[in-house]
């Protein structure tokens, strides 16, 4: 369905994006993960055709585009542009219009005749059960039903694939629980979703997630592999005051602080036994389940350290 | 003190961190200066004038090579007939067209009295009266007997850039104050931003000090900046106390501010802010005699430029620039401006408290 | 080009106005309002320029003299009297002007000799000692005519005619004038801010992640605008008509094509700036620099082109103002025709097209 291949974005010296290649497939949940300025919003930008990619390419479907030999962006930048959908992390809707209008501006946009989009009116009116909301002005709309108006908006013209860049910033938990379960809808209808998040609890949501730093893409899998494959040896939590301060300072221990407790990791199982004699206070730890959380910190957070 | 401090530094780096901002604010106004001192004059020059002749008026010839060496007049076309004068005052070719009775200007010498036509376009008003009076002082030559003698002051050579530089000074600097500050509140407030600054322990007055402080002394750098460019390039004189024209550049500032404010306290968006700017500048300018002169208008008119603190930084500053600051008049101007200034600042953080 | 996007997009900045009264009522009201209120104000007719006057002569002759400046209405005497230091009551601004009569006028009129009478005038404002010259120079010569040589004549009377506005009406001059330049601003105004608006809250990345083209884009948002316009010039026309009483002579189809091409060149303006700026306080500025000002004095409006150095007066050709001032005061006060107005139209319509060109040019379809 979508291919990047090896696409790097330069802003003058900085490299915003840096050989960045995967592939999602039809109906998949995408997620891209990373710091802020580690070049998710980048990378949705080219795939949306908004940004010229210095090098690389991308292919939705059968259309190829990315720096063609003239340095301007082609043609089929543009051919995609009616088949995708998008919803950007800094503007979704005009709050000066009522969600009617800013559908019908959403359609008219792409040429939608007024037969079809009457019935994707009715639906999506449905499908969020607004009911008489969609007379009002966006502006006095609460923010969750905001995102979700803004996301039919995104819908309207039926794309094979979404963008959804920060789409639930600043929403309740609430809100982007019912957010969620419309991503997931859209996604068995076979819709493919690319979206970036900064909440780790959604991000489990995503079928596969790639990890950025830096412009790259440190890991790419489904979160549990990715669980797996990050902590082999798992995680050992202990309550903080008990942590003799020598300990934090051990270099091949990885720790950080998790609600009240620490999480430690170690990738030489020998060595934790090593210090478990040194330290018997470690046999009080205990082996936890690994969060989204601890493999964010340990690959995003922990290797930049 | 600090948080005020702080305020301001955030101001003045958010208004010129955009470098075309900058630009716009210390660059483009010197380019402006010149265009403006250079190309406006109330002189009327140039007057395209036609004249109707018969090849052997040698009388009519006479004054139209005296009209060519006036130097305000372009003599055009000299021998059209008669019929086409007309066509060729509505089609503009000329603008003033000198008809001489139909036997020449020359036949009549010695013979009484000869009657010459003088057709004017008057779509412009200025420049018919002008083309009327220059040629009828070159027909009557002056005589010896009896002139009366002009003696002009302050600006001797008539130079149209010594009244203009100060006037277009007052004109740019007020324009960027109103509209920066009045925009920039507007904005915060469309943002949210503004919300997130009231949380904060700055208090409504450090705010308003915080957003007008900046413009303030860039208003400053900018006004002496361009009367020193006007100086500089057209030689314009500045003949008064430098302390006086501070003062006054000073309380002019205070009340563009000041309205400025205002206007933000009025508006719902920076376009509207806009719009409301532009309300204030546009009357402000014609009631300003930059332009044309106050004393002209009808009374009514005359009563609100009193309330035009752009007319009282203008006339005060054509006054000490020009004339070396007469103190009566800048009492009067400089007490008329800091009342207005006060009103106007004092209002304005009324209405900007008010809407908190 | 898609004519379907471009309503969209027309149709939803119709909303935007629609929503938000103010401004579209100031679109519309304010150039009304403010041709009123400077059609009133701006009389050019310089009239009641305050004189003193110093006769040190107390005769019949030198109280004639006087008379002539009484008579003549545009000098008021605001003050008689003598001054040691003359020069002051002009620094202070209480007159422009002071006449010195000197003590031995009469005495040289009756002797024969040319008397010499001084005019100190204050040199710094040149619109009003312009007007003060040429009164002076009236009163000079009728001051010849009936006080010292009686005899004298003339050689050539000179008979005056103005054409187009016989009586010299100021408003006829000052309306049709202020017409382009009110439009002018409120035209580029209105659209400096539309696009800069789009890219500062962020929509513009929206607008580009669909098929919509800039020219769409371009002509969808001055579309709604130049309709406004065209309100705000039928309004201001009849104030001009009905309010003023100032005739029109040419051709109203002309007028309306003039009025379209000067709108959408403005308005195209407008768009450049507001692309180039992106941002709304910039855009601003902008708008400000390049219209407001340069429409006000470089325009034709009050200081004629023709009086310009010939630098500037190539330099005014760009000003969609320049043209439209012209075409208007041909079609208001001449009865012209196609002729008289084919190369203002023909300017307007270049300028038309480099502008939105180069908007389309300016407009990156993608983000930097």
């Amino acid at each position: 369905m979508l291919e990047v291949r090896s696409l790097s974005v330069y802003f003058g010296d900085f490299a915003a994006v840096k050989k960045v290649s995967f592939k999602v497939s039809k109906g998949e949940i995408f997620g891209l993960l990373g710091a802020n300025g580690a070049g998710k919003t980048t990378t949705i930008r080219v795939m949306c055709g908004l940004l010229i990619p210095t090098e690389g390419e991308v292919q939705i479907g059968d259309t190829i585009f990315g720096k063609n030999n003239n340095g301007n962006n082609n043609n089929s930048a543009e051919l995609i542009k009616s088949r995708i959908g998008y919803m950007s992390q800094k503007f979704t809707l005009y709050d000066d219009l009522t969600v009617e209008e800013n559908w019908k501006f959403a359609a008219s946009l792409r040429n939608m005749n007024n037969g079809i989009y009457k019935k994707r009116c009715d639906y999506l009116n449905q499908w969020l059960s607004l009911g008489d909301r969609t007379k009002q002005l966006v502006g006095k709309l609460p923010s969750g039903l905001k995102q979700q108006v803004a996301l039919a908006a995104a819908l309207f013209h039926n794309p094979d694939i979404i963008f959804l860049d920060e789409p639930t910033a600043g929403v309740s938990p609430y809100a982007r629980m019912q957010f969620w379960n419309l991503i997931k809808i859209l996604a068995s209808e076979g819709k493919t979703i690319i979206v970036t998040t900064h909440y780790m609890d959604e991000a489990e949501n995503c079928e596969r997630l790639s990890l950025m730093r830096a412009g790259e893409i440190i890991a790419l899998d489904s979160p549990e592999k990715l669980k797996h494959s990050t902590f082999p040896h798992g995680i050992w939590g202990l309550a903080e005051e008990k942590i003799p301060p020598c300990l934090r300072e051990e270099k091949t221990l990885s720790m950080w602080p998790c609600g009240l407790n620490y999480h430690m990791v170690t990738h030489n199982l020998a060595h934790w036994e090593d210090l478990k004699k040194q330290h018997p206070i470690l046999a009080n730890a205990t082996l936890v389940a690994p969060t989204l959380e601890d493999v964010f910190l340990e690959l995003v957070e922990g290797r930049s350290r | 003190m600090n948080c005020l401090w702080g305020f301001i530094i955030k101001e003045t780096l958010q208004t010129l961190r955009d470098p075309r901002m900058a630009v716009l604010l210390f660059g483009v106004p010197i380019i402006q200066l010149m265009i403006f001192g250079y190309a406006i004059s109330n002189e009327v020059k140039n007057i395209k004038i036609g004249f109707v002749q018969n090849p052997d008026d040698a009388y009519t010839r006479e004054i139209a090579s005296h009209a060519k060496a006036s130097g305000q007049f372009i003599v055009s076309k000299v021998g059209i007939i008669a019929s086409e004068a007309y066509q060729s005052l509505s089609r503009g070719d000329v603008e003033a067209l000198f008809i001489p009775p139909s036997r020449g200007l020359s036949y009549y010498e010695g013979r009484g009295e000869a009657k010459a036509q003088l057709l004017l376009d008057a779509t412009d008003l200025l420049r018919a009266r002008g083309a009327e009076h220059y040629l009828l002082s070159i027909i009557a030559a002056p005589s010896t007997s009896g002139n009366i003698d002009v003696k002009t002051l302050y600006n001797p050579s008539l130079t149209s850039a010594f009244q203009m530089v100060p006037g277009v000074v007052c004109m740019i600097v007020c324009i960027f104050t109103i509209i920066l500050t009045s925009m920039s509140i507007t904005k915060e407030k469309e943002r949210g931003t503004l919300e997130m600054l009231l949380v904060s322990p700055i208090r409504p007055y450090q705010i308003i000090a915080g957003k007008s402080i900046p413009y303030f002394l860039i208003g400053l750098v900018n006004i002496s900046l361009i009367i020193s460019v006007g100086m500089i390039i057209f030689d314009v004189p500045f003949r008064g106390p430098f302390l006086m024209y501070l003062l006054g550049a000073s309380v002019f500032l205070v009340a563009t501010l000041g309205v400025g404010i205002l206007i933000s306290t009025l508006a719902q968006n920076q376009q509207q802010a806009m719009m409301g700017g532009f309300i204030f500048l546009f009357p402000a300018m014609l009631l300003s005699g930059i332009m044309t002169p106050i004393c002209n208008m009808p009374e009514f008119l005359q009563a609100l430029a009193h309330l035009n603190p752009l007319m009282h930084f203008v006339t005060l500053s054509r006054n000490i620039l020009l004339k070396g600051g007469s103190p009566l008049l800048f009492w009067k101007h400089f007490g008329s401006l800091l009342l207005l200034a006060i009103f106007l600042f004092s209002t304005a953080i009324y209405r900007f408290k008010k809407n908190l | 080009m898609n004519l379907g996007r471009m309503r969209a997009i027309a149709f939803k900045e119709a909303t935007h106005i629609r929503r938000d009264p103010f401004t579209l009522i100031m679109a519309i009201i304010m150039p009304v309002f403010l041709v009123v209120l400077f059609g009133l104000a701006l009389d050019l007719d310089v009239k009641n320029i305050k004189i003193g006057i110093d006769d040190r002569d107390q005769s019949y002759s030198s109280r004639r003299l006087i008379s002539l400046f009484h008579e003549s209405r545009s000098f008021i005497i605001a003050k008689q009297g003598h001054w040691s230091d003359a020069e002051r009551e002009i620094r202070d601004e209480n007159i422009s002007a002071i006449l010195v009569i000197p003590h031995d006028f009469e005495k040289k009129i009756k002797k024969g000799e040319a008397p010499l009478i001084q005019f100190v005038a204050d040199g710094s404002d040149n619109a009003i000692l312009g007007p003060a010259l040429s009164y002076l120079y009236g009163i000079q010569l009728q001051m010849r005519q009936q006080l010292i040589e009686t005899s004298f004549q003339p050689k050539v009377k000179i008979e005056t005619r103005y054409l187009y506005n016989g009586e010299l009406k100021s408003s006829y001059f000052i309306v049709p004038g202020l017409m382009s330049v009110v439009l002018a601003i409120v035209s580029i105004l209105l659209t400096a801010l539309t696009i800069s608006r789009e890219w500062e809250n962020g929509s513009m990345e929206l607008l580009l992640s669909t098929p919509t083209n800039p020219l769409e884009l371009i002509l969808g948002k001055i579309l709604p605008y130049s309709i406004i316009g065209m309100l705000a010039v039928l309004l201001v026309y009849l104030t001009a008509r009905l309010g003023f009483d100032i005739p029109f002579r040419g051709n109203h189809l002309f007028f309306l094509l003039a009025c379209f091409l000067f709108l959408t060149a403005y308005l195209a303006q407008g768009t450049v700036i507001s692309i180039v700026a992106r941002s709304q306080a910039v855009a601003m500025q902008m708008a400000m620099v390049s219209g407001f000002l340069p429409t006000m004095l470089l325009s034709g409006f009050i200081f004629s082109i023709s009086s310009m150095p010939p630098f500037f007066q190539y330099f005014t050709m760009i000003l969609p103002a320049r043209w439209f001032l012209q075409i208007v005061r041909t079609l208001f006060l001449k009865e012209a025709g196609f002729m008289e107005i084919w190369s203002p139209l023909l300017a307007l319509l270049l300028i038309n097209l480099v502008l939105v060109n180069v908007a389309r040019k300016k407009f990156k379809r993608t983000l930097e």
